[in-house]
């Protein structure tokens, strides 16, 4: 699954219509979208609404771990130029002085640029950075559910030193700035989702662990050493079926487990 | 490519950062404070940084030189180990380093003339001190970025009691070639039998490849010395070793070589633990391991079985007196 947290209704339209995201009428707490493989949430500005939308979409989605997250959306910069697109490599909580690498393993259509969250809008551009109000604890939250290569940030200059925010963009100007990054936002996530996928565990050892629980008594510890053992299984079998998995007759949790050690023990010798 | 580097502040305008720097003119130069808040830092994955590191040029601060594990040796009087580098260019599935640190960037320390001298302190007189590199990452590979080789051979032209080992995969023997030989700076290649190289030591350079590059080395006079650590199971494994031996043996001179040394694979249980997670398609970390106090190794008695024929397969290619057998207790 993929995430992304935006700030603004404008932001999240681009989104909405290129994924094809349907509403969630009955959420309440905050405007959130889902499609097959992606949800969107907007969480309104500030810190502490992005970290309320991060944890928030994170129980909607089913508290899954080691899934992409992305903040989207529009940042100030005092010397890009508006409409330029930036991946984050350095986030900078300006109040609290805390720092957030994510961490940049795939390749990326944009250069990359380090961004200072700020608890107030700042129109100086004191600093040749990109500058918002969400990322620093959007990164920290949702880094608690995923590691630091699949949470990323991506930033579209709205607006610079030559040309100062008055206030919001409107909503327009806001979907024209997003717009003609999502082609490339898709395929970015794609790649992430690749390396997500790479975490998750074989689905033959979920299929396989739920055969033998619906069958016999298994303690925590015990179910801990079945999934364990069905993937060493794997790991020295790797085209073997689910039915194979399965096919160990046992009369209790503690013999399927012993059984379990001696089949990947024979399986383990060279041949 | 290298597509970042991070930089801690207090190395940035060291001349060595700015000429690493200059040669990566399209990496992303990302300031840091310290390297510990990108190295190591919770919440990374190993395997997904492996598929692109990043740079980190650091400066090391305190123990530069250590004694070297147990297991470490090849006859000398003093055995140290350095590591002015963590962290490697090739992805063997065996390498304990993965199990060791959270992060794949190669971090590596700038301030190579605080390790030199620490190398000085440690000499003493009259003794063979070695001094191993390549503990925490290939001596070699990474060659062209640290130019940390460039640097050590003048340092050790002049300190004929102190023995430097480079520990590699790689056949980045260029620098050593422009350099004239010195006999107590020897170039040690790890070798496993080609199923193990193809199935476990990803993007390390083929095995004909290694010897075609100690054999430039053994021709310009440098020594040069064979590893055979870890010893890997495989199907047919005398046969796949007596093989390996023969097709080093009938291209480099037996006069060329300064040693080899024969070792077990062995990792602490929580590395193999980790290194399991993190790869848990893999097959090593299941075939015939098991785990013995603290460590997971191939049974006692197969580990002792493995190193005995191979140091007896090894003598009918080279003198006992260069072989050194390592199996700690
Ligand atoms: S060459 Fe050595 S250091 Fe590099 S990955 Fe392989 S075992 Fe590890």
């Amino acid at each position: 699954m993929i995430h992304f947290l935006v700030t603004f209704d404008a932001e999240a339209r681009p989104l909405i219509d290129h994924f094809k995201l349907k509403r969630q009428h009955h959420e309440r707490s905050f405007p959130v979208y889902f499609g097959e493989q992606h949800a969107l949430i907007v969480s309104g500005a500030g810190k502490i609404a992005a970290a309320a939308a991060t944890a928030h979409l994170h129980g909607l989605t089913g508290f899954q771990h080691q899934q992409v997250w992305i903040n989207f959306g529009i940042a100030g910069h005092s010397t890009l130029p508006v409409g330029d697109t930036r991946l984050c490599h350095q986030i900078i909580d300006k109040h609290s002085k805390q720092v957030f690498y994510p961490q940049l393993v795939i390749k990326s259509p944009w250069p990359s640029e380090r961004l200072f969250t700020l608890d107030e809008p700042d129109n100086s551009y004191a600093d040749e950075s990109l500058l918002d109000m969400e990322a620093s604890s959007f990164f920290a939250t949702a880094n608690r559910y995923a590691t630091a290569e699949l949470v990323q940030v991506i930033k579209v200059v709205s607006d610079n030193a030559e040309a100062p925010i008055n206030g919001i963009p409107t909503k327009q100007q806001i979907i024209e700035l997003l717009a003609p990054q999502v082609e490339q936002l898709h395929n970015f996530s794609d790649s992430l989702q690749q390396l997500a996928d790479q975490l998750q565990p074989d689905k033959r050892i979920g299929a396989a662990a739920e055969h033998y629980q619906q069958k016999l008594h298994f303690s925590f510890s015990q179910s801990e050493s079945l999934q364990h053992l069905l993937q060493q299984w794997i790991a020295l079998d790797a085209e073997i079926s689910t039915d194979e998995l399965c096919r160990i007759d046992a009369k209790s949790s503690r013999q399927l487990i012993e059984k379990l050690q001696q089949q990947i023990a024979a399986a383990g010798q060279p041949t | 490519m290298i597509p970042l580097v991070y930089v801690e502040e207090s190395v940035r305008n060291h001349p060595r950062t700015e000429s690493i720097l200059a040669r990566h003119p399209r990496a992303s130069v990302v300031p840091i404070e310290r390297y510990g808040s990108i190295f190591n830092h919770s919440q990374q994955n190993f395997r997904l940084q492996k598929q692109r590191p990043a740079l980190i040029l650091a400066n090391k601060h305190d123990h530069f030189v250590q004694p070297a594990p147990d297991a470490y040796g090849v006859g000398g009087d003093h055995n140290w180990y350095f590591s002015h580098m963590l962290n490697c260019l090739y992805d063997c599935r065996y390498c304990f380093l993965q199990g060791m640190y959270r992060s794949a960037h190669y971090l590596v320390f700038i301030n190579f003339e605080d390790f030199l001298e620490d190398i000085d302190n440690k000499i003493e007189p009259g003794k063979q001190n070695w001094f191993f590199s390549g503990y925490d990452a290939d001596s070699l590979a990474l060659e062209p970025v640290t130019g940390f080789v460039a640097n050590a051979l003048p340092f050790f032209a002049s300190r004929a009691d102190a023995w430097l080992e480079l520990r590699t995969k790689s056949t980045q023997v260029r620098e050593l070639l422009g350099h004239e030989p010195l006999g107590n700076v020897v170039t040690a290649f790890s070798f496993t039998p080609e199923a193990t190289w193809k199935a476990t030591e990803h993007k390390v350079p083929s095995i004909e490849k290694r010897i075609q590059a100690m054999q430039q080395l053994a021709e310009h006079g440098w020594p040069v010395a064979l590893r055979f650590d870890p010893l890997i199971e495989q199907a047919g494994f005398n046969d796949a070793y007596s093989e390996l031996f023969e097709q080093i043996f009938s291209q480099v001179p037996e006069s060329a070589i300064h040693s080899a040394t024969i070792g077990p694979l062995r990792m602490p249980k929580q590395f193999h633990r980790t290194m399991e997670s993190l790869y848990p398609e893999e097959p090593l970390f299941v075939s015939g391991l098991a785990q013995r106090n603290s460590m997971v190794s191939y049974p006692a008695a197969r580990e002792a079985e493995m190193i005995d024929w191979a140091t007896d397969e090894l003598e009918k290619h080279l003198p006992s007196s260069k072989i050194f057998p390592n199996l700690p207790a």
